[in-house]
């Protein structure tokens, strides 16, 4: 059964270019253009094994869709990772306080972020 | 010492109630100066400084008379050095009290009207502090040379007449030149005051009648200038303008030509899929093609021993066939016996018909009896004959069957046949090498395909730059836009106040580059940030 990994970010480049690896790597990919879609998924029966979220992003940011999506039932230990240009300090206590479970900055290689997911979600 | 007889000096002396008394007007017109002066700014607005200006120049003045007065009425003698000196003293007074003057009144000439009021009321103030401080060293000065005549008056008269009478002269011709040079600053400062007075009411009336559109129209030159620089900061504007467009332009295109290469390298990752399923379709093929390959291989080397072993079998079935001949050879012998016997049996039963006609009646019975017999010679003759045909024909058909050409033939094809079986094994043999072979391409394939995946899953990660690049361009653009909109509104206030900004647009340009600046530096920025060692990790987790 492959693994359910949500990506969210409002850049189509972004969206098609990580999809298409992780799908290459065996990963099924649900995407949401920004917070309030992809929080409008997860509300509507999605299940991600990860989620891999833009912090910058139109309508609803990266640091309060973490927020609202760890107060949803099931979302309190899914692991997510931020994927973002954002690479200073204060932004990342930030993410960390929100509930982020690692910080990502851009550009991540294919084969570094395959590395990371497998930290996280050890099964994959 | 000095200041010892000094105290000894009378008081009621005129020059000492003099100098106490324009000393006391004095810091009484300073003292008021500073408590009145809001109030006085209210009434007298700028001419604050000349009132003042004028009562200390009278106060100075008048003391000054006074002294020459009470001076002439008691002259003293003095030394010819201390009056060269205050001779010295007074006219470096002289000297700046002019120079002084002349600052002040020279600042009329000076271009720019704001400049000239700062700097004609810093002259005024200059100049009436000057004035205070000349008017009190005058007084000490004054009140020394008093001291002084008055300890050389208790020296000998005579004596004191002899020496300092000349000085005397010198020191009256010398107040004498002084006076006339204060009367001379007086008539100065007059025509002084009364050119700044004018110059003032001019200003005063510039400044009521002040409108920026006016000076523009009154100096061409500026009028010029500033409309150069409404035009720069225009085309300027129409420049950035451009300028942000083509940004646009190269963000969006950037994402289409990103979007595009990954659609290209998520293609390219499907025919690498495709080709490597393939390969591996082609192998499972070829595996269970080697298993036909392998049975039909083991069928013709059947065939082919089988059709080794026959040019065998067929020599035995010669000999065998051989062997038969032999046997009708023997066959025909036994046929010339039947046939000799059945010649016998005819003679004999020849005989035995003569010797039956010989017995007569009796021996009419044995006399069918050898008819008989002759008839089964007869026939068994007949049989023997055809045995015989039979045989020769046995025996041609043999004979023909077993002619040594044909053999030969026979054998030689079923050489070629059993060569048939090396090229069987050849066949394998090349089968195997091309199994191989294929197996080799299909280890190759898939370790390029691996390489491959990886190369475009590193293309996809590099994709990524894009979208770095389009939010570098966008806070370029949003630093543009503040900056051009504060363009706007500094034109605006410039054209609408005439150049009294009331803004400090300086400063507001520099918050737009602090925050420009603070934003870039919270991002990564460049493929080089990498290797900065200072820079927080790129990948982290809490």
């Amino acid at each position: 059964m492959a693994k359910t990994i949500l990506l969210v970010d409002d850049s189509v480049t972004m969206l098609m270019s990580v999809k298409n690896n992780l799908e290459i790597a065996g990963f099924k990919v649900e995407t949401a253009e920004d917070g309030l879609k992809a929080l409008a998924k997860c509300t509507g029966g999605l299940k991600p094994d990860l989620i891999i979220t833009d912090i910058n992003m139109p309508n609803m940011g990266g640091i309060e869709f973490i927020k609202k999506a760890r107060a949803l039932p099931g979302f309190r230990f899914l692991p997510i990772l931020t994927l973002t240009t954002e690479a200073n300090q204060a932004k990342r206590d930030e993410g960390k306080a929100a509930g982020a479970t690692g910080w990502l900055v851009k550009p991540v290689g294919g084969a570094d972020l395959l590395k990371i997911i497998k930290q996280v979600l050890p099964g994959a | 010492m000095r200041e010892k007889k000094s105290k000894n000096i009378d008081f009621k002396n005129g020059a000492g109630r003099i100098f106490i008394f324009s000393s006391t007007a004095m810091l009484l017109l300073m003292v008021g100066a500073v408590f009145l002066s809001p109030y006085l700014d209210a009434s007298l607005g700028r001419f604050k400084e000349m009132v003042f200006l004028g009562f200390a120049l009278i106060i100075a003045l008048c003391s000054q008379w006074f002294l020459m007065q009470a001076l002439q009425k008691k002259p003293v003698l003095s030394s010819e050095e201390r009056i060269h000196a205050a001779n010295e003293k007074l006219r470096y007074v002289l000297n700046n009290i002019t120079r002084q003057v002349e600052m002040a009144l020279g600042a009329k000439s000076s271009a720019g009207v704001k400049s000239a009021n700062i700097a004609s009321d810093n002259s005024v103030d200059s100049l009436a502090t000057t004035l205070a401080k000349c008017a009190v060293t005058l007084a000490e000065h004054v009140r020394a040379l008093i001291d002084t005549l008055q300890n050389d008056s208790n020296e000998s008269l005579e004596e004191a007449k002899q020496i300092l009478l000349p000085q005397i002269e010198q020191t009256a011709q010398a107040i004498t030149r002084y006076l006339n040079a204060c009367e001379n600053i007086d008539v100065q400062l007059r025509e002084r005051i009364n050119e700044t007075k004018e110059l003032l009411l001019n200003l005063q009336n510039v400044l009521e009648n002040f409108s920026p559109q006016q000076i523009m129209q009154d100096s061409p030159v500026l009028q010029s200038c500033v409309n150069e620089t409404y035009a720069v900061i225009d085309r300027h504007l129409q420049l950035e303008n451009a300028i942000k467009d083509q940004l646009n332009v190269v963000a969006n295109d950037t994402n289409d030509s990103a979007i595009q290469l990954v659609t290209l390298m998520r293609d390219l990752s499907n025919e690498a899929e495709n080709l490597v399923r393939y390969i591996t379709d082609a192998v499972q093929k070829i595996s269970s093609l080697d298993s036909g390959v392998d049975d039909s291989v083991g069928f013709i080397i059947r065939i082919a021993h089988f059709i080794q072993d026959i040019p065998e079998k067929i020599q035995a079935d010669i000999q065998s066939i051989q062997g038969v001949s032999g046997v009708i050879d023997g066959l025909t012998n036994l046929v010339d016996s039947i046939k000799e016997i059945s010649f016998q049996t005819d003679i004999l039963a020849v005989n035995a018909a003569i010797q039956a006609a010989h017995a007569g009646e009796a021996g009419l019975g044995f006399k069918i009896v050898a008819d008989e017999v002759r008839k089964l010679a007869v026939n068994s003759n007949k049989a023997a004959e055809m045995i015989e045909d039979g045989l020769d024909a046995a025996r041609h058909t043999i004979k023909e069957g077993l002619k040594f050409k044909f053999l030969e033939e026979v054998m030689a094809e079923m050489n070629e046949a059993a060569a048939v079986m090396e090229s069987v094994k050849k066949l394998e043999e090349s089968h195997e090498d091309m199994r191989q072979y294929y197996k080799t391409l299909f280890s190759v394939i898939n370790n390029n395909n691996r390489k491959l995946a990886a190369d475009i899953s590193e293309i996809l990660g590099s994709i990524q730059y894009q979208d770095i690049v389009r939010q570098r361009i966008e806070r370029m653009q949003i630093a543009m836009q503040h900056r051009n909109d504060l363009f706007q509104l500094f034109v605006t206030e410039l054209e609408s106040s005439g150049g009294n900004l009331t803004d400090d647009f300086a400063s507001q340009m520099n918050v737009i580059l602090n925050n420009y600046l603070e934003k870039e530096s919270h991002h990564n920025n460049s493929l080089n940030s990498r290797d900065e060692e200072d820079a927080p990790p790129k990948f982290e987790l809490f």
